[in-house]
């Protein structure tokens, strides 16, 4: 998969217009000579699958090509970035986990109450507010209104600064993402809330908090898989949120590379954004598993046909 | 079911109702609560702050300027690298890393080189290291960014006496001091750090130079920091340390800056400068040098008929683009170079007046039309007109252009493109109408004209014009050592591009950069930010 989309990214920036050499020059007269001399320096004049089995072979070496714009290894300038992306993506994942499923539980409980009304209503604000305005909005309200937190940047301080400073990136990353599992959440849990277990459970005398236990163990399924596709788009995301405060991360660099056309910077970052996407993809499917006893039954019962099969065929 | 709870609910309500209702507020008077000021120092005024802090719209990929050629690399780095001449406040040629320099004809330019000066690093510079940077300059392989600015006419580069440096050219070129100051081409560094970087500008290889102040600290993602370079050979009245923190956003730069987390902040966006001027905070203006207008190729109908150039010529309402989408933090463009540009010639006065007696259309849509009717396009047409992102001031005026065009016929499709799409169409020969944006570095006098009136031919200039006699006259200008004379030529050579209508220049651009309370930018003008313009600001009373 990540074979064909480097492919597919590499075609579309080639057919991109533009010229990454002239950008590099600038609205400076050049001589014909000159620019051909820039352009054979990046090998911008080979065929595009001459160009691409070079970026391939350097990447199986380990050798994530050079940067047309800044003229630096691409895997230096990537480095940090990949690290900020990370913990932004990760902490806004945690948050959106942490306070989206059981804002949803509780609206499923009181479900029709003013309470579910203000969770479903911030909801959808969250939901319909774009990150940018969200990102101001924040900062106008937390870092100058009420001066709780600084305004851009990750400081200069140790992990209680560098989270002090995420905290505003954060929030607004995990808006969008932390509303859909409020939704997802709640929609589960109201078709558990209703049904005829949870009823015999309570006219039993069954306590709340262990009812409450089952039907989330229940919802679990719909909510880890819907939960799993919107953290895919936390990475997306981080584009407007890096900009908005003023965060290097690889968000913002992929859009200045797809700007300038720096086709070594893009097809890096992407396949890494890529990775990180199947890797939340595969957690995700894994997690299904544990918590689905009918998928544990069924692979179990499947391996113990396959060795009682074995043992036939010996 | 449990029981509800509108008390909770209350207060979700209750914050919403909170924010909703600050940013209202913030919004109207523009509010900020003080935090202690970036800058440090006592209180007298005029003393020099101890620190500067500075917030920036752009952003820095590496700090070698060989390699990306922005006008932020430019003025970052004109602290801590020169060139063999550098630049001063007024646009003047001064000694740089050459104490003296001389010329013979224009063709062979002898510089003395400054004896006992030191890199940042405290090694001694020598004239092997100057040669060394000549030539990774003048390379495009290593210096894609610069070598442009390089004549490709040098016949020799050579170490003439212990501390001579001696350029030779095949033809005169009275503008080549420019090209060896670190406002055009030449960044010295020392050849022993060049070749052992492993990375030349990055932030693992913080670049060694001779300038003002010396990088003690370079983020790619966030900021440069810089401290007084204690080899510098001259004198730097400079803060001790500045920080340039980059924030492309303009609202978030803004509200950093009124919150007192930067003294300076440098692109203040035009049409927001009285928001940013709250707060006791200092908005001004300078001009930027940039020329933005338009160009017309000759070779592609129907832009080769001189009467359907004159028509757009005079639809175009200079003055209203100026006040109506600038907000007057521009000047009507009645030239191709501006008054700040040529006033290095013979003074910013005179270089106004000069450009105002340039033959140009005046505004008048009635004669446009009455022209337009004159040409083998009486009925009108339809064309394109692009316009790079990252310019919303040219694209606004694209649209009033389109707007003030459609009333005598003519229809044009605006576009949006990226810069580098932009920028790669830029006299490709198929477009007749584009637009030309320019922002110099250097304070060669002609050096938007010497390109546009480069009239040799297809590819010589951005209009593919011909007209042999006028590349001429314009080479010539080359060879011009009086400045009297050389400033009534680019006014003769502009003078017959407009009367042909090849060009309509449209504005000429103005920067703004603010100033916190307390905070001072003193003398600043076109050329500041090619010297050591950290020493700019300082106390106020």
């Amino acid at each position: 998969m990540l074979v064909v989309l480097s492919m597919i990214v590499f075609a579309l920036l080639y057919l991109m217009p533009g010229d990454p050499a002239r950008s590099l020059i600038g609205a400076r007269p050049v001589s014909p000579e000159l620019l051909a001399s820039i352009r054979a320096e990046y090998h911008l004049d080979d065929p595009i699958w001459e160009q691409y089995l070079r970026w391939v072979t350097g990447f199986l070496h380990g050798d994530l090509g050079t940067s047309i714009k800044t003229g630096l290894p691409v895997s230096q300038m990537i480095q940090g970035r990949a690290e900020v992306t990370l913990q932004l993506a990760v902490l806004a994942g945690l948050v959106s986990a942490a306070i989206g499923i059981p804002a949803g539980v509780i609206a499923a409980h009181r479900q029709g109450s003013a309470l579910d009304r203000g969770i479903n209503a911030t909801a959808v604000a969250m939901l319909s507010a774009p990150s940018f305005a969200l990102g101001l909005l924040s900062l106008y309200v937390f870092a100058v209104w009420l001066g709780w937190f600084p305004v851009y940047g990750l400081g200069d301080g140790g992990t209680l600064d560098l989270l002090w400073h995420l905290f505003l990136p954060v929030m607004t990353l995990a808006a969008g993402v932390l509303a859909s599992i409020i939704k997802v959440t709640r929609i589960a849990m109201i078709r558990e809330v209703n049904s005829d277990y949870t009823g015999f459970s309570r006219s039993r005398g069954l306590r709340e908090s262990k009812i409450t236990r089952a039907q989330v163990g229940n919802a679990a399924l719909p909510i880890v898989t819907s939960t799993g596709l919107v953290l895919a788009t936390l990475v997306s995301g981080t584009v407007l949120v890096e900009v908005t405060f003023a965060i290097g991360g690889l968000g913002s660099l992929l859009a200045e590379a797809v700007t300038f056309k720096d086709v070594p910077v893009v097809q890096a970052v992407t396949l890494l954004l890529a990775v990180a996407i199947c890797t939340t993809t595969a957690v995700v499917d894994t997690l299904v598993i544990v918590l689905d006893p009918r998928l544990r039954r069924r692979r179990r019962r499947k391996s113990r046909n396959v060795t009682t099969l074995a043992g036939a065929e010996a | 079911m449990s029981a509800r709870s509108p008390r909770q609910a209350r207060k979700t309500l209750l914050a919403i109702a909170v924010s909703a209702m600050a940013t209202a507020l913030l919004a109207v008077t523009g509010c900020t609560t003080g935090q202690a000021p970036a800058g440090g120092g006592s209180s007298a005024p005029g003393a020099p702050l101890e620190s500067l802090k500075v917030a920036t719209a752009s952003q820095l990929g590496t700090l070698s300027v060989n390699q990306e050629a922005g006008i932020a690399n430019y003025q970052i780095a004109a602290l801590f690298q020169e060139g063999l001449l550098g630049l001063d406040n007024a646009g003047a040629l001064v000694p740089a890393l050459a104490e003296s320099w001389t010329q013979t004809d224009n063709k062979v330019w002898k510089f003395q080189i400054r004896k006992d000066v030191k890199f940042s690093d405290g090694t001694p510079v020598t004239v092997e290291d100057i040669l060394f940077s000549v030539e990774v300059a003048r390379d495009p392989k290593k210096s894609p960014g610069v070598s442009v600015y390089w004549p490709t006419n040098i016949t020799s580069v050579k170490q003439t006496g212990d501390w001579e440096i001696t350029f030779t050219l095949d033809a005169p070129n009275n503008a080549f001091g420019s090209d060896v100051s670190n406002a055009g081409g030449l960044f010295v560094t020392s050849k022993a750090f060049y070749e052992k970087a492993k990375s030349y500008g990055s932030a693992t290889d913080l670049i060694v130079g001779t300038g003002p102040y010396t990088v003690t600290e370079f983020d790619p993602t966030s900021h440069v920091s810089l401290a007084k370079n204690e080899n510098y050979w001259g004198t730097n009245d400079g803060p001790a340390t500045v920080r340039i923190d980059f924030i492309t956003d303009d609202a978030t730069r803004q509200v950093a800056f009124q919150q007192g987390q930067a003294d300076v902040a440098l692109g203040v966006p035009l049409d927001q400068s009285e928001q940013w001027g709250a707060s006791g905070a200092t908005v001004q203006f300078y001009g930027d040098r940039s020329y933005q207008g338009l160009t017309f190729d000759p070779n592609v109908a129907p832009f080769n008929d001189i009467h359907v150039r004159n028509a757009i010529a005079m639809a175009v309402d200079k003055s209203g683009i100026v006040a109506g989408i600038l907000k007057g933090k521009a000047a009507a463009a009645t030239g191709i170079d501006s008054p700040e540009q040529l006033a290095p010639l013979v003074g910013l006065d005179a270089a106004k007046a000069g450009v105002a007696k340039l033959p140009g259309a005046s505004f008048s849509l009635e004669n446009a039309k009455a022209e337009l009717a004159k040409s083998s396009h009486a009925d009108g047409f339809t064309t394109a007109l692009t316009y790079p992102t990252g310019y919303p001031a040219v694209g606004k005026a694209s649209l009033a252009i389109a707007d003030s065009l459609s009333k005598i016929g003519i229809t044009v499709n605006v576009k949006e493109v990226t810069l580098d799409s932009w920028l790669n169409d830029l006299g490709n020969g198929k477009a007749g109408l584009e637009w030309m944006i320019y922002l110099p570095t250097t304070s060669i006098p002609n050096e938007i004209s010497s390109w546009l009136l480069a009239a040799s031919g297809p590819g010589a200039n951005p209009a593919n014009w011909t007209d042999d006699k006028l590349a001429a006259q314009v080479a010539a200008i080359n060879s011009i050592d009086d400045k009297q004379k050389q400033f009534d030529e680019i006014m003769a050579t502009t003078s017959v591009a407009l009367e042909q209508s090849i060009y309509v220049p449209v504005y000429w651009g103005q920067a703004a950069l603010a100033t916190r309370k307390g905070v001072v930018a003193n003398d600043f003008g076109s050329y500041t930010l090619q010297t050591n313009w950290a020493a700019a600001f300082t106390q106020s009373a």
